[in-house]
């Protein structure tokens, strides 16, 4: 008994059969199921938008500041333009921002992760310091200050937002690198004379990726939330609709057209909870915890 | 109230001689208000009787840092400083001048002699005797050295300031000068004390947050970032003024923290309310409005659209012409300024009535077809509803889309939708780009790397202050706010350097107009909206002016 203590059961790789239960997992609870029904849900409006919504969202032809009503069913904006098409391509916005951050951000975690945990040593050390140097660094104040020097745009955005979201990632990719590296079938797969490059990208990440994904659902909710938050501030792409776009525009009619505020901050709220119980549903099946 | 008739004095030198009657600031100010309240007050209320005594809490957006109107043009100093001193003539909602620490003034040598004749009865705050020298000091040491509207109008022009004797300044220019009377008032040029100031760096000097001056209140105690309270100047030379005992300024920064303020009851006058909340005052029934162009950091602004004419798109006037015509300047007035001004009508505002041109037969409305029409023939096709491109436009290669940015600050950002909205449908797209004023100042004056863009130009009572550096080809440079759309005409230049020398006012007129006809055929700029403020106050309140002495003769009666 003592001599197999510590060796701990040993999961196979990934199959088909484990990403259904995982499927039924996330499903089979009801924050998990509200988290994919609102992150689907928003994904749908993003890809269909401009099918979905009824004028251009910049177009300038409506009534100026009516409530919501049949043919504007959120409300206008003091230049006459629809609101409920406003939040539709608004998610658009949302969701290419947090999409293209969560690549980069799990590209660089899931390298910076994999390198450091399997190399150890100098390696280690010196990727863990650069992931904390990142880890420490102010994310929305740089975001700020990159967008006020270079000028509102969404590219810049995601640049800034994916180089500086992704130490968490690179951690909770390490931990599960440095103990899935101990394991058997590590040690199987090394004595078969596969290279270290092949045991990483084949053996260890498969597995190590999941807890990363979890908490990626978590990433992205702040992802959004900043987005949103730049542009309230009045730092948003003003070429691009978005919900902080939207979010800035009500503030100077908080008192006199409620809807303004309350719809794209509605939009927030759902795409955030959304992301954020899906992430966290993730996390309870996967075991990435941290 | 009106008690002091301007003396003239016959000489018998040829001469012109402005004789102004006794109509002082006051009686205009109650005029103003009188037509405001027939306006607002349709049941005929009468309007409050002035009262003595009592105080008046005034919102302000940001700390002035310093209280010398004569070293800075910034708004936020002008704004808390212009009751602590005088100019040597005032001006009155109609921009014309008025007696003040000259009591009269007469012009000779067709206008490159100005006699002034000043009172003899003011004194400093601290006692001492208001007289010439001041004058003099105050010109020569201070406003053209450090006072940028006054240094750049006044500066190449004047020859000399003599003092004959102690209350009579002559101006002497070496071309005959006709605007002089309209740069004399409490913002463009305050008259600040020899005794304090000399000897000292006026911008550093100790007096600057200390004020001794001769207006109408005197500053009791200056709390930076909080609050700024005056008391009434006892020995003002204005009999019977100031009617408030105080006048407190409290640092307010939000727009909308202002509005509930002045709700709530703890300030009574806003110089300016946020176009969404206008309309929800107007309703409540308890407050007053006084509409104006004139603020203290800048008066009679328009609200212009820029072309870099370097830019081979907008080479062809009938293509800025056409962007012209594609722009529906009543939204602008209606969606953006809720209301608050009127629709530019020409390139100088009709604020200054002496030079605005009516009836400018060039100048573009809103004509969408047209638009189109203009852009076909210049070479810009349109296929379906898409962007339009470049098919045999000259200077620009074919397949070139209609394509271009609008830089703007951020908080003329509704102006920038509204023109990438109206443009979109003739067929051009519109990049806007939203640049804080650094930035922007960077881009369009030093690098001149824009296509278009949005700057509140600020006429000011003349176009030697305002107007001219938008138009002459010497002003293309890294000034800030002067030819921004790189705009050459040596007509137009030489109409300028006419309508300056031109005395008279049906000839000047004449000059301005014939000057204004020369840039509407050119469109370098398109001039969208004359922005107003609303300033706003409580009904018991009464007796404003719009702006320096703004409080000189307010009073409010309880309530």
């Amino acid at each position: 008994m003592s001599a197999t203590a510590d060796v701990p059961f040993e999961p196979a790789a990934p199959g088909v059969g484990r990403r259904r239960g995982v499927l039924r997992g996330v499903l089979g609870t009801p924050s998990g199921l509200l988290g994919a029904a609102l992150t689907g849900t928003l994904v749908v409006v993003a890809v269909f938008a401009p099918a979905l919504a009824p004028y251009d969202p910049f177009a300038i032809d409506g009534p100026v500041l009516h409530p919501p009503s049949v043919a504007h069913p959120l409300g206008t904006d003091a230049l006459g333009r629809d609101l409920y098409s406003g939040v539709l391509y608004g998610t658009r916005t949302s969701l290419v921002v947090a999409g293209t951050v969560g690549v980069l951000v799990l590209l660089i975690g899931a390298l910076v992760g994999a390198v450091s945990g399997y190399a150890g040593r100098w390696a280690d050390d010196v990727l863990m310091r650069l992931t904390e140097a990142f880890q420490v660094l102010p994310r929305f104040f740089l975001a700020i200050v990159v967008i006020a020097f270079f000028g509102p745009g969404i590219d810049r955005l995601v640049l800034v937002l994916g180089f500086t979201s992704w130490p968490m990632l690179a951690r909770v990719v390490r931990a599960e690198v440095l103990s899935l590296k101990q394991r058997e079938f590590i040690a199987a797969a090394k004595a078969h004379g596969a290279s270290n490059v092949r045991v990483v990208v084949r053996e260890i990440l498969p597995n190590a990726l999941p807890a990363a994904i979890a908490l990626l659902g978590l990433v992205l909710a702040q992802v959004i939330l900043i987005e949103a938050s730049l542009g309230f501030i009045g730092l948003g792409d003003p070429n691009a609709m978005s919900w902080g776009y939207l979010a800035n525009e009500a503030q100077r009619f908080l008192r006199v057209a409620w809807w303004l505020p309350l719809f794209p901050g509605l939009a927030i709220l759902l795409a955030v909870l959304g992301l954020n119980l899906l992430g966290d549903a993730l996390t309870d099946i996967l075991g990435g915890r941290r | 109230m009106a008690r002091r008739s301007a003396s003239a004095r016959l000489t018998a030198r040829p001469s012109r001689l402005i004789r102004r009657p006794a109509a002082t600031a006051i009686a205009a100010t109650l005029a103003l208000l009188a037509s405001a309240c027939a306006e607002q007050a349709p049941s005929g209320e009468p309007a409050a009787e002035p009262v003595k005594g009592g105080t008046l809490v005034v919102a302000i957006s940001e700390d002035p840092e310093l209280l010398n109107p004569a070293v800075t043009t910034s708004g936020a100093a002008h704004t808390a400083s212009e009751l602590l001193y005088n100019g040597l003539v005032g001006l009155n909602a109609q921009g014309e001048p008025q007696p003040e620490l000259a009591e009269s003034w007469q012009v000779d040598d067709d206008g490159a002699r100005y006699t002034f004749q000043l009172r003899d009865d003011v004194t400093w705050h601290d006692g001492e005797p208001f007289t010439s020298n001041d004058v003099k000091f105050a010109f020569e040491e201070v406003l053209l050295k450090y006072h940028s509207r006054t240094q750049a109008s006044l500066g190449e022009a004047l020859a000399a300031i003599e003092t004959p004797d102690e209350h009579t300044v002559v101006f002497t220019f070496d071309q005959p000068y006709g605007s002089l009377l309209q740069q004399l008032d409490v913002t463009e040029a305050p008259i600040v004390a020899k005794h304090v100031y000399q000897g000292g760096d006026p911008l550093e000097h100790p007096a600057n947050t200390k004020p001794i001056g001769t207006g109408p209140f005197t500053l009791e105690r200056y709390q930076p970032d909080a609050e700024i309270r005056f008391a009434a100047n006892e020995n003002y030379f204005k009999e019977d003024l100031p009617y408030l005992d105080t006048v407190v300024m409290r640092v307010i920064p939000d727009d909308a923290n202002q509005v509930v303020a002045l709700e709530s009851g703890e300030v009574q006058w806003l110089w300016g309310v946020p176009g969404p909340d206008l309309e929800r005052l107007r309703a409540d029934g308890r407050f007053e409005f006084l509409e104006t162009g004139v603020n203290p950091g800048g008066t009679n602004c328009i609200m212009t659209v820029t072309f870099n004419l370097d830019r081979p798109i907008f080479t062809d006037v009938d293509t800025r012409r056409a962007i012209a015509h594609a722009l529906d300047r009543q939204q602008y007035l209606d969606r953006v300024q809720f209301g608050q001004g009127k629709v530019a009508e020409a390139p100088i505002s009709s604020g200054i009535s002496f030079a605005h041109a009516e009836n400018l037969d060039d100048m573009p409305v809103h004509d969408p077809a047209r638009a189109e029409q203009l852009l076909d023939a210049a070479g810009w096709v349109r296929e379906g509803d898409g962007t339009r491109v470049a098919n045999g436009v000259d200077g620009v290669k074919d397949g070139t889309p209609l394509a271009f940015d609008f830089l703007h600050y951020p908080n003329f950002a509704d102006y920038g939708e509204l023109f990438r909205a109206q443009l979109r449908a003739i067929g051009a797209e519109v990049e806007l780009r939203p640049l804080e004023s650094t930035v922007f100042v960077e881009k369009v004056f030093t690098e001149r790397d824009f296509d278009t863009n949005v700057i509140s130009y600020c006429n000011g009572t003349d176009p030697e202050i305002g107007v001219k550096r938008m138009y002459l080809s010497s002003n293309i440079g890294p000034v800030p706010f002067s030819n921004a759309a790189g705009y050459r005409n040596p007509e137009v230049d030489r109409l300028f350097d006419e309508a300056r020398t031109t005395i008279g006012d049906d000839e000047r007129k004449a000059a301005y107009q014939r000057l204004q006809e020369a840039i509407v055929a050119d469109l370098p700029y398109v001039w969208l909206v004359e922005t107003t403020s609303t300033r706003v106050f409580p009904k018991r309140c009464g007796g404003f002016s719009h702006s320096g002495h703004f409080a000189e003769a307010a009073y409010c009666g309880t309530s």
